[in-house]
């Protein structure tokens, strides 16, 4: 196995212009992935780019309009970063990542770029409106997470860019944001269905603001838009379980893959949709 | 009587001892199999079919040999002999020869001087296949036809068992409820913490092979190394070091461990094979996927009046075990209650999957949960309670069972009392609110089997206790100490029979060229066998000092007073120091090395009523009866284990710290089989070979388990003891699908139960029958 390891960004985007080379951040989803490699003969697929060098892109940091998460940053960085309420649900999302020994290593770049369709961190990044940086010797851009993961496995990075952090706007209000997440077993576990939401409540109880999302129930994490707009102005009762029922499966496209069927993975997003919503009794008003 | 009831006040048995090898291992110094390396070593690779099924029509290793640091290349070419733990089906070859048949099967081998080259080698290897059909489940391999696998099976039948013992059609006539259903047990798989790894050094001067490897079977493992590598016996050490668990995985002699051996011979040096978890997952040796129907009778009264089992395992592309599991399978209906009528018809079929081999708890778990499962329906049928039931149908030892197995010791009555009492089920049971419910279940298991896979006519066990100048004691054993806590009792066993300090006491264990040979740590035979042969070395040990402290006091032995650490003649007496006894007894004789023996007796030999009757055969059966209490999520599926209630009844418990850890242990493990794992195959390619989608419960998924042990001493066992390390697994699926049926009325017939597969049977309910 071939491995690079620059040490500063410009001789990383060297490298990557040059030469096909693998990105490899924390390396929670590359060497699994070898180890199936290795069992059947299989070549390493590409040189690994180990971007463990890069200083620049370690840390979480406020900026004037929000937060940068470099590309290092870890799912435990996540976890131990003062934050406002609105990440309270990225932070979630962290722990339910693996063990300790993954959120250490695991980075929520690495977990993007990736493109599982049962990525944890999509979902609360989705509803954040995070956006992407990515960098190449060519020029720099920013793209939105529905314009940089466009499909299981698929992204709009170019042969020659490297993702080097997340753009996330400061969160409105004090609200807290929440997610949750289901899978076969307690913990260590492939989400089979996870939504993440951010609800405000009015002064008089109605939902004011609300941003929903579901991980694991299509190609790519989505939005919920249907359902955000129609719980606007209501109120969290029972009244909502029929909307959620009527709004939430046709936003979905799931498959039967050996971690859940379609249909148990549809039925269980409603259930945590409608979870999620119940428990939003407890949001802040907006500012 | 057994020797317990001779002794005074015990020092060592019965008291919560840590484990002998505790330290190296907490400490990080215990070296395992992989943490042996040599300056001079090659690493070796395995090149895998990519076939379920197919012919090899060539294999070109020419441009692999050719490679610069490529030390070895073997195929098939260069084993001639097939291997196997059963003498009688060793159809198994170390490297496939001329046919594959089952997707990851090796089909050649590289060394090399660094894993780079090592897979750049396995990648200039050229194999030309003609791919043939496959079958991937047991009915599959049983249709018309299927694609046979072994010639000599020409049906894809491993072994087909059948019998009928008493009149089950008088039974059914006799019963007030019979009822029949088809059960249904994914492929498990044990998932031990150390994947496979062996260090295989070859003296090409004295043309001798030294192997360390992880297995549970040293002397099998040294036995198929001289079949396969065509060499004599002698000119073979085997080496077990620490093991990170076997669970039943490594009760037979791996493919990995042979290649190993292969490769070092050839590339006349020393090889280090390590397999990554996937692969470990692909050499296999899980439990079958089971069909399991089952009728059953029962009468008001409780009593069990018939039974019909058909059991169906899919027993993968190899023999293995296989026709130990399909024995146990039906002959271990028995030993647990009253059976007055059986039929049994056992199918262990040929498929094109990874061999499945001898999981903890070996044939009877499947089994166990569908007659347990059926019972409890039972008796809500005849609205009769689950422990009533199981008291309705106690056997009294001792007794043979209608199929000749030995019950000499029986503790389930205080396993019920116990299980029932602690869980509070008389004052809890239908009062615990919607979504939680209550379940139980009963269980047993053999303490090793009486008649070995290799008949040699030696003892059972065999253990040396060597006395030197410096007063120490080494034990020598081959048991293997794989993590249950064999060298430890062994030590204790001595300890205790000398009436010595446990550390005066030092295990060497495991070394084909240091320690006497031993079958190996499998069907829970270690602290039965190998302890009453360690007790029966420590008496013989204790009358060489006994006599030569009376020689030195000028008595006779019977008036030497023993006191372990010291020998007197008569209480005013000041007599001898341990050291003093072993100088005396060294005199004219210098180190003394004595031995001690087991033999299992005639009668526990089972049956010959069908053949394959012995298969069950045992000194000494454990007990286990558990409650289970579970809350469950409706809109889910998801099911929290609340609490487990475990009584086993060992026989003593020699080490209750150990006991108690080796019991949490097996329900645990029956916890995965019955809720998360699930050993799948897409047309034969393993889907779940890693951590992450074979998923093993982790901590947050593991209850409370209260463990209650029951002491119903054994005549023979060691102290009076029985095994502890597998006989409250089965028990926890029946227990967990009882107590879902209790919280929510509808009865899981497959496993695992996933939380989908829960909310369909929810779904599906009003549609089907509810207790």
């Amino acid at each position: 196995m071939t491995m690079f390891r620059p040490e500063n960004l410009d001789d990383a985007l060297a490298l990557r212009a040059e030469r096909e080379v693998l990105p490899l951040a924390g390396g929670t989803d590359v060497f699994p992935a070898r180890a199936v490699d290795e069992a059947w003969g299989r070549p390493a697929a590409l040189p690994l780019l180990d971007l463990s060098g890069l200083f620049e892109l370690r840390g979480i940091a406020e900026t004037d309009d929000g937060y940068r998460v470099g590309t290092l940053a870890t799912w435990s960085d996540v976890i131990r970063a003062e934050l406002p309420a609105g990440f309270d649900g990225l932070k979630q999302a962290a722990r339910e990542v693996g063990g300790h020994q993954i959120q250490n290593r695991g980075t929520l770049v690495g977990n993007l770029c990736n493109a599982s369709p049962a990525a944890d961190g999509l979902p609360m990044l989705l509803l954040l409106e995070a956006e992407i940086e990515l960098a190449s010797r060519r020029r720099r851009r920013r793209l939105l997470l529905d314009e940089f993961v466009t499909g299981n496995r698929r992204t709009t990075l170019a042969p020659d860019e490297l993702a080097v952090a997340l753009h996330i706007p400061r969160p409105p209000g004090d609200v807290p944001s929440r997610f949750l997440k289901l899978g076969s077993r307690h913990y260590l576990v492939i989400s089979i269905a996870a939504v993440a939401g951010l609800v405000a409540l009015d002064g008089a109880g109605a939902i004011a603001t609300a941003r929903i999302a579901v991980g694991a129930c299509s190609p790519v994490a989505c939005r919920l838009t249907a359902l955000e707009a129609a719980l606007v102005g209501r109120h969290i009762d029972g009244g909502l379980v029929p909307l959620v029922a009527e709004t939430v499966p046709p936003a979905l496209s799931p498959i039967d893959d050996a971690r859940g069927s379609a249909d148990y993975r549809r039925e269980a997003a409603c259930v945590l949709v409608r979870r999620l919503l119940m428990e939003s009794h407890s949001g802040r008003v907006a500012a | 009587m057994s020797v317990a009831e001779s002794l005074p006040n015990s020092a060592t048995i019965g008291v919560p001892q840590p484990l002998v090898d505790g330290p190296e291992k907490v400490t990080g110094r215990a070296k395992f199999s992989a943490d042996f390396q040599a300056a001079d070593q090659c690493l070796g690779r395995v090149l895998r079919s990519p076939h379920a099924h197919a012919r090899i029509l060539s294999i070109d290793t020419s441009a692999a040999e050719a490679m610069a640091g490529v030390d070895a290349v073997v195929t098939g070419a260069d084993v001639a002999a097939s291997y196997g733990v059963l003498p009688i089906a060793m159809n198994e070859y170390a490297i496939a020869r001329d046919r594959v048949r089952y997707r990851g099967e090796p089909v050649a081998a590289v060394a090399a001087c660094d894993a780079q080259t090592a897979e750049a080698a396995l990648r200039a290897i050229r194999v030309e296949y003609e791919v043939l059909p496959a079958q991937f489940h047991a009915a599959d391999s049983l249709r018309d036809g299927a694609a046979v696998l072994h010639e000599e099976k020409p049906d894809n039948v491993e072994r087909r068992v059948d019998f009928e013992l008493g009149d089950v059609d008088a039974g059914f006539a006799e019963a007030d409820l019979v009822l029949e259903r088809e059960f249904f047990n994914a492929e498990v798989c044990q998932v031990q913490m150390e994947p496979h790894a062996t260090f295989a050094e070859w003296d090409g001067e004295r043309e001798e092979l030294t192997v360390h490897t992880c297995t549970q079977v040293p002397f099998y493992v040294h036995l198929m190394l001289a079949r396969t590598l065509e060499m004599e016996k002698s000119r073979i050490r085997v080496v077990k070091p620490h093991i990170g668990g076997g669970f039943g995985c490594r009760t037979e002699t791996l493919n990995v461990e042979l290649i190993a051996a292969l490769l070092a011979r050839k590339a006349g040096g020393t090889v280090r094979l390590i397999s990554n978890r996937e692969e470990t997952f692909i050499t296999h040796r899980g439990r079958p996927e089971t069909t399991t129907k089952l009728k059953m009778g029962l009468a008001k009264d409780g009593r069990i009046t018939a039974v019909v089992c058909e059991t169906l395992q899919r027993g993968g592309a190899y023999s293995g075990y296989g026709i130990v599991t399909i024995l146990y399978a039906g002959s271990l209906l028995y030993g647990l209650y009253t059976l007055p009528a059986v039929r049994y018809l056992g199918q262990r079929v040929l498929t094109n999957t990874p061999p499945c081999g001898a999981f903890r708890g070996h044939g009877t778990v499947n089994t166990r949960f569908a007659f347990e499962s059926l019972l409890d329906e039972l008796a809500a049928g005849l609205d009769l309670d689950p422990f009533a039931v199981r008291r309705a149908n106690l056997l009294t030892a001792p007794t043979m069972t209608e199929n000749d197995l030995l019950v000499n010791s029986y503790g389930l009555d205080e396993c019920l009392d116990w299980a029932e009492r602690a869980s509070g089920w008389r004052e809890r049971k239908g009062t615990l609110g919607p979504g939680r419910g209550l379940g139980m279940a009963c269980s047993h298991y053999v303490s090793g089997a009486s008649k070995p896979k290799h008949w040699t006519g030696e003892p059972h066990a065999t253990v040396n206790l060597k006395l030197d100048f410096d007063g120490s004691i080494t034990l020598l054993t081959g048991a293997a100490e794989i993590g249950q806590g064999s060298s430890t009792v062994l030590a204790q066993c001595a300890a205790e029979t000398l009436g010595v300090d446990m550390s005066r006491i030092r295990v060497v264990a495991s070394d084909s060229r240091l320690t006497p040979k031993d079958n190996g740590s499998y069907s829970s035979r270690v602290t039965y066998m190998v302890g009453n042969a360690a007790i029966d070395a420590a008496e013989n040990l204790k009358a060489v000092l006994i006599e030569a402290a009376a020689r030195k006091l000028e008595a006779t032995p019977e008036e030497i007073e023993c006191l372990g650490e010291s020998f007197r003649r008569g209480s005013q007496d000041q007599g001898l120091s341990f050291e003093q006894a072993t100088a005396a007894a060294l005199e004219g004789t210098g180190t003394l090395t004595v031995k001690g023996v087991f033999e299992t007796r005639p009668e526990s030999w089972g049956g010959k009523k069908y053949r394959g009757a012995a298969i069950g055969g045992t000194m000494a059966f454990s007990y286990a009866a558990q409650v289970v209490e579970v809350a469950v999520d409706a809109d889910t599926g998801e099911i929290e284990v609340v609490k487990v209630w475990v009584a086993h009844d060992c026989g003593r418990a020699l080490n209750p710290l150990a006991v108690e850890g080796q019991v949490q242990g097996s329900v645990w493990m029956g916890l995965g089989q019955a809720m998360t794992e699930e050993t799948r195959f897409h047309d034969g390619l393993p889907i779940t070979a890693n951590m992450l989608d074979y998923r093993v419960p982790t901590i947050l998924d593991s209850p409370p388990i209260e463990v209650g042990i029951v002491e119903a001493r054994d005549p023979y066992g060691p102290f009076g003891a029985k095994e502890a390390g597998e006989g409250s697994l089965s028990g926890f699926l029946p227990a967990l699908t009882a107590a879902v049926a209790d919280a929510l009325g509808v009865r899981a017939d497959a496993l695992p139960l996933t939380p989908e597969r829960l909310l369909e049977l929810l779904e599906d309910a009003p549609k089907r029958r509810r207790h």
